[in-house]
């Protein structure tokens, strides 16, 4: 019993200190430690037997024990002296000791056990039922205060693993208390600020002392709770800033100071970055829109003289003559083209976005029918899915649809007969529009040029166009907070698909 | 030719080549006027006001009508159709803003200055002669 109890000792494991901690038996007399056994081995904790001061020392090196029963009379070392190893010990120092001693002790071999660490006497003979209860009291006792220190450790942890600080400080800004975290906000420990009683004055940013001490004011006025940003200055001289949250507490206040340094310059940049985004966005369209404009008017003179010329000319321009100028008109014209297409799609992105409920299948059947009327001859079989609707730019989303089916019926000019179809598919729970149709097709390999402006895949004598369709398609939809994509193979058709969130842009 | 048709029509464009252009689709249109052709702000406000080498009124008539553009070295389209639109004599001659400019903007500002029209370049002669046909003629005549 009493090897397999000193082993159980040994073997229990840190975190089950308080509940299996036993009781150290010390006394010279085995017959002692027999009926210290026998009586305490009800109490369900291991017992653990030690014949001297010097044994009992050494198991209290690699052991902790809730409780010990110390004889006060021994060999060598005797019971005072262990005592004062014992308390000398980190590990043991408040662990209760009980005095057991003879009943004649003097009152000042009592006063002595006392000085020195003990927590109670047992006077021989003793009554069982005392020292059970007793031990009982102090093993519960250790229980209990195990389990505090654990709790506390746990806070400790707890609060060190905060990410901010937490405090109580008075309305003037003294510091009672702040967690480790201070320092790595402001590089000071908290003892610099609750025993050296530094200020918080001493790290704040002059501009906002001010609205930080007003702030605690109404907090401790309207005993409501607080939330400001301010600066403090690091050791190092950097500026950090905090959001600190709090409340009164009493006639102090309690809170937690967050460094939100980082988020607050990762905001910063991000908001430049935006700003300079958009002021070169900005620069970009009124210069495309200018240049459109001044890039008119010489071409207006070449369009005007050729046509006077061209009016004129029949006894000064010989057929050759004429082919030449007719040549540097469709150069011109076709230059008109081009600039136009720019103007109309830098104007896209000026233009306001009112967003409505849009009817996309009565757009489809408006775009086709004015198809159909620029080549009635044309036979195109045209399909639309009923009911599609959608929140969008009307105004928008009908170019979007005039340059997708007007690609369709360009991209099918070459065939006798074509389809063309408009449609509706669910595709992972979103509706996505397109329009399909059986033509030219396009190389999947040029797919992400499709979207580029005057990016174009087929040559002018092969399809008529200036290449800024699908540009204008692509920002109409990223508009809409939606997406486009196409897909197609040569000589097998085009279908090009689209999503509106209907969100704003 | 009645005396309306030697008042001369007042011609304030700063790109020789549209003021050429411009000049030809009058003719092409039927209208006979004379035209004078100014190039800058500047002297369209001499003219108009009859000063400095515009002083003889025999020589340069006050104009039936004014064909402005916005866009003119010193003083621009707007501040000499303002100064116009302000003048006690000046304010009855009917003025057509003729420019490339189709900004909203523009033409609010042309409009609430007093304009009698706004008209956008067209893109070729053939529009052009048909624009002046109708617009010149109806403001010259009305």
């Amino acid at each position: 019993m009493l090897e397999s109890a000193k082993k159980a000792a040994a073997q229990t494991p840190k975190a089950d200190v308080a509940a299996q901690a036993g009781i150290l038996l010390v006394d010279d007399q085995e017959m002692n430690l027999r009926a210290l056994e026998a009586l305490l081995q009800d109490l369900g904790k291991p017992l653990v037997c030690a014949r001297s001061g010097q044994e009992a020392l050494r198991l209290l090196f690699d052991q902790t024990f809730a409780l010990i029963l110390l004889d006060v009379r021994m060999p060598d070392m005797d019971g005072y002296e262990t005592a004062e190893h014992i308390r000398r010990r980190h590990k043991s120092a408040l662990t209760p000791i009980i005095f057991i001693t003879a009943a004649d002790a003097t009152p000042q071999e009592v006063s002595r056990g006392y000085g020195v660490g003990a927590v109670d006497y047992i006077f021989k003979p003793f009554i069982p039922e005392v020292l059970k209860a007793k031990a009982r009291i102090f093993l519960e006792l250790f229980t209990k205060t195990q389990e505090l220190r654990e709790s506390e450790a746990r806070f400790r942890a707890l609060v060190a693993n905060v990410h901010g600080a937490l405090y109580r400080r008075t309305p003037g800004g003294a510091l009672l208390y702040v967690s480790e975290a201070i320092e790595r906000i402001a590089g000071q420990p908290p003892a610099e600020f609750i025993e050296h009683r530094r200020p918080m004055a001493d790290i704040l940013h002059p501009d906002d002392a001010v609205p930080l001490a007003q702030a605690m004011d109404k907090a401790l006025r309207d005993r409501e709770p607080y939330a400001i940003e301010y600066r403090l200055i690091h050791r190092d001289g950097s500026v950090r800033t905090v959001f600190d949250r709090g409340q009164a507490a009493g006639e102090h206040l309690e809170g937690v100071m967050l460094d939100i340094t980082s988020r607050k310059q990762a905001e910063l940049d991000l908001r430049r970055a935006k700003e300079a985004a958009e002021a070169s966005n900005r620069e970009l369209e009124s210069f495309s829109y200018s240049v459109s404009h001044d890039l008119r008017a010489p071409l207006r003179a070449i369009e005007g003289f050729s046509k006077i010329l061209m009016e004129g000319s029949d006894a000064t321009l010989d057929d050759r003559g004429k082919h030449l100028l007719t040549r540097i008109r469709a150069g011109a014209q076709r230059m008109a083209q081009l600039i136009d297409d720019l103007l109309s799609l830098s104007r896209l992105t000026r233009s306001e976005f009112k967003s409505g409920p849009v009817d996309l299948t009565m757009l489809s059947r408006e775009v086709a029918a004015d198809l159909i009327r620029t080549q009635p001859n044309r036979i195109v079989e045209f399909t639309f899915a009923a009911g599609m609707t959608c929140t969008g730019d009307a105004r928008l989303l009908r170019i979007v649809l005039q340059n997708l089916i007007g690609n369709a019926w360009k991209f099918t000019s070459r065939k006798p007969t074509a389809k063309i179809e408009v449609g509706r598919e669910v595709r992972d729970g979103r509706t996505v529009y397109f329009v399909k149709d059986d033509g030219a097709g396009f190389d999947p390999a040029f797919m992400e040029k499709l979207f580029g402006p005057f990016q174009r895949l087929h040559t002018d004598t092969e399809f008529e166009g200036t290449g800024i369709g699908l540009a204008t398609v692509l920002r109409i939809i990223r508009r809409h907070g939606g997406e486009v994509w196409a897909r197609g193979e040569v000589d097998r058709g085009a279908t090009f698909y689209f999503t509106v969130s209907g969100a704003v842009s | 030719m009645s005396g309306r048709e030697k008042e001369p029509i007042l011609l304030i464009e700063d790109n020789a080549d549209d003021a050429e252009l411009i000049k030809m689709a009058l003719t092409r249109a039927g209208i006979g006027s004379p035209v004078e052709w100014l190039d800058n702000g500047e002297a369209a406000l001499a003219y108009l006001e009859g000063t400095g080498a515009f002083e003889n009124r025999e020589e340069y008539p006050i104009p039936s009508l004014i064909l402005l553009d916005l866009k003119l070295a010193r003083s621009s389209g707007f501040s000499v159709l303002k100064w116009q639109k302000q003048h006690p004599d000046l304010k009855k001659v009917p003025t057509i803003v003729l420019t490339s400019s189709m900004d909203p903007a523009d033409i609010d500002k042309a409009y609430a200055l007093g304009a009698e029209s706004y008209l956008v370049k067209p893109k070729d002669f053939d529009g052009l002669v048909e624009l002046l046909r109708v617009k010149a003629t109806y403001w010259r005549w009305r």
